[in-house]
């Protein structure tokens, strides 16, 4: 096990920020007033009472989205290692495999691009 | 200021770090808040704040005090837990994005070798508190924003990423410090000349992170009420507001760092001329926001995924092409 | 220092295992993918532990980052408000797959790592990024690129689950 200084660092980082965003929580708690009304606890909805529940179903297109987004995320995160290493390699194999590499990246938009994803629909069909 | 790496033990200088990001932090919110309302004043031909001291500088303070003394309101059916861990989440790894940030050459907490992929790790969870706020509020304006919030910060997020890719092609590190000494102190030494279009597209992508106008369509008030945080009173919607603060300040800290020297300057490089240029691009924030309209969500997500990522590669692209050459 | 570590090892176990319980046991769903972005947090702090801060910081990105809001996703398009059917208190039978199964699984594991405890660990050194980088474009070259194609057809894959029935609704 290696305990490093930035391990020290980045959870004494967290927790002071933890600490400090609940302080002035705590002093509200303790300073604020403190009403009790079945009125003042709804939630707010044009100012009339709520119609049903909030948690609602979300269409599938905004999974997909995150899906694209998470195969993308992966794909770039890759690149940041190679990229460090680049300027110190040799030869003109690495340019060869980070253009390969990138331009399967290009070919992934041009696809989304024909198949009509970047199209949004102008209506929203129910 | 005092010279960091002169003291001995590293926890000690540790915390002295984590004291001052702590100061800065707060410090920053209130000066913020300021400079946005006169800002905003000034743009539009009235002087802002103006009562609560000379100038009305003791405004911001008033504010904070107000919004401390309001009380926390947890809606009904809401989900109580995750409603108040909500805002926590969205602070606490703002202050975990300082710690790899050199303000001046001695003046770094910890020279990380991996200090840019931690501050992109971090500022990446603030989307996930936003959606446990939408979520957990029982609200349907809040869910509203959460989910716009995602799908804007997931698109945005890869043109950020790839961005930032070709400064790492050009320097070799991922070391805060180091990409900082690869500059030198005159402006034509600075990145931008040689990454115009990265340095834009980073930009416009630290508005949408931080969803600024002409980005803000998670809280876009006349749509949504206000997004995301619509149930939230005082301190809970102070926490978020003083987050995406802090968020724009680390923003605008990596882009001077990456694109514009960093620390140094012509005359006498120090934290001062960090500073100045931090504050140069959040005054250019300020500006952009009282100058622009909303963009709709179809020109949001357009701008992303078929502009500024195909751009973002062919960069690349050219990038390693000359290092090469 | 190596005191400190043990304990941090320890902290970082216990968020694990508090986050893994509310995984399993809390009601709604959402809460759930709360214990489990603790646990993958943890996760990322473990890899620290083994000197490994980059990967550390990956994890972060990609699963406490990105993995997270698809989950969160795939719940909100489910039923899974607390009327829903994950809310209903559980059968006898289901405490006892969701007791026997794992619970097998972790003693069997846990015997076998220590009855087979192999010897002479070695201190975890830290690998340099610029040496990641290395081994993608040196004798690895063939697996980062793969990388990318297997992507690229996933990415596809969702496209055309996805979208193909979209687009013919609007025509």
């Amino acid at each position: 096990m290696i305990f490093s200084w930035l391990h020290v660092a980045i959870i004494l980082f967290l927790g002071a920020g933890v600490l400090f965003a609940g302080v002035p929580l705590l002093a509200s708690l303790l300073l604020a007033p403190k009403c009790k009304d079945e009125e003042l606890l709804l939630p707010y909805e044009c100012g009339l009472r709520p119609y049903g529940t909030s948690w609602v179903r979300f269409g599938i297109n905004y999974y997909f989205y995150a899906l694209l987004f998470l195969a993308f995320d992966v794909d770039v995160l890759y690149l940041y290692p190679v990229a460090v290493y680049y300027p110190f390699s040799e030869g003109f194999l690495p340019l060869i495999e980070i253009f390969l590499f990138v331009f399967i990246l290009g070919l992934a938009v041009i696809y989304f691009f024909k198949k009509g994803v970047f199209s949004w629909p102008r209506r929203i069909k129910v | 200021m005092i010279d960091l790496s002169t003291i001995p033990s590293p926890l000690v200088q540790i915390v002295i770090g984590l004291i001052g990001v702590l100061a800065f932090v707060g410090l920053n919110g209130l000066v913020c808040v300021y400079l946005e309302r006169k800002v905003a004043g000034h743009i539009q031909r009235r002087p802002g704040p103006f009562e609560v001291g000379p100038h009305g500088i003791l405004q911001p303070l008033a504010d904070a005090v107000k919004l401390v003394a309001k009380q926390m309101i947890t809606p009904k059916g809401a989900d109580p837990i995750l409603y108040w861990a909500a805002p926590l989440i969205s602070f606490a790894p703002a202050i975990a994005c300082f710690l790899p940030l050199p303000f001046g050459p001695k003046l770094q907490n910890v020279s990380i070798n991996v200090g840019l992929i931690l501050i992109l790790a971090f500022s990446s969870l603030n989307v996930l508190a936003l959606c446990l706020a939408g979520w957990s509020s029982q609200n349907k304006w809040s869910l509203l924003g959460a989910a716009r919030d995602i799908a804007q910060s997931v698109a945005y997020e890869i043109p950020l990423l790839l961005s930032l890719l070709p400064i790492i092609l050009l320097t070799g590190s991922l070391n805060l410090a180091e990409i900082t000494q690869t500059q030198g102190p005159w402006p034509w030494q600075w990145l931008v000349v040689k990454q115009p279009l990265a340095f834009i597209i980073f930009f416009v992508c630290v508005f949408a992170e931080t969803n600024r106008a002409p980005f803000d369509l998670p809280e876009a008030e006349s749509e949504l009420t206000a997004g995301f945080h619509t149930e939230y009173s005082g301190m809970g919607f102070g926490l978020f507001f003083l987050a995406e603060y802090s968020y724009m300040v680390v923003g605008c800290a990596l882009a001077s760092i990456l694109f514009l020297g960093g620390y140094q300057g012509p005359v006498a490089s120090g934290w001062w001329w960090f500073l100045l240029k931090v504050y140069a691009l959040l005054l250019v924030m300020m500006w952009v926001r009282w100058t622009y309209p909303r963009v709709r969500f179809d020109q949001l997500l357009n701008l992303a995924w078929k502009w500024f990522i195909p751009l973002s590669l062919l960069n690349i692209l050219i990038t390693a092409l000359v290092v090469k050459l | 220092m190596d005191k400190i570590g043990l304990g941090v090892f320890l902290a970082h176990v216990l968020i694990i295992v508090a986050g893994g319980l509310v995984t399993v046991f809390a009601r709604s769903l959402v809460r759930a993918l709360t214990g489990l972005i603790a646990t993958l947090f943890g996760v990322a702090g473990l890899y620290f532990l083994m000197a490994a801060p980059f990967i550390g910081v990956m994890q972060v990105l990609i699963y406490v980052g990105a993995v997270s809001i698809l989950i969160f996703f795939a719940i909100a398009f489910t039923k899974s408000s607390h009327l829903g059917e994950e809310a209903r208190p559980r059968k006898q039978s289901q405490w006892f797959f969701l007791l026997s199964v794992p619970g097998l699984v972790i003693f069997s594991l846990g015997y076998l790592l220590i009855k087979f405890i192999p010897q002479g660990f070695l201190q975890p050194q830290e690998t340099q990024v610029k040496d990641l980088g290395g081994f993608f474009l040196g004798p690895y070259m063939l697996p980062f690129e793969l990388i990318s194609l297997v992507l690229l057809v996933a990415m596809m894959g969702a496209v055309i689950l996805g979208f193909e029935k979209k687009i013919k609704r609007e025509d």
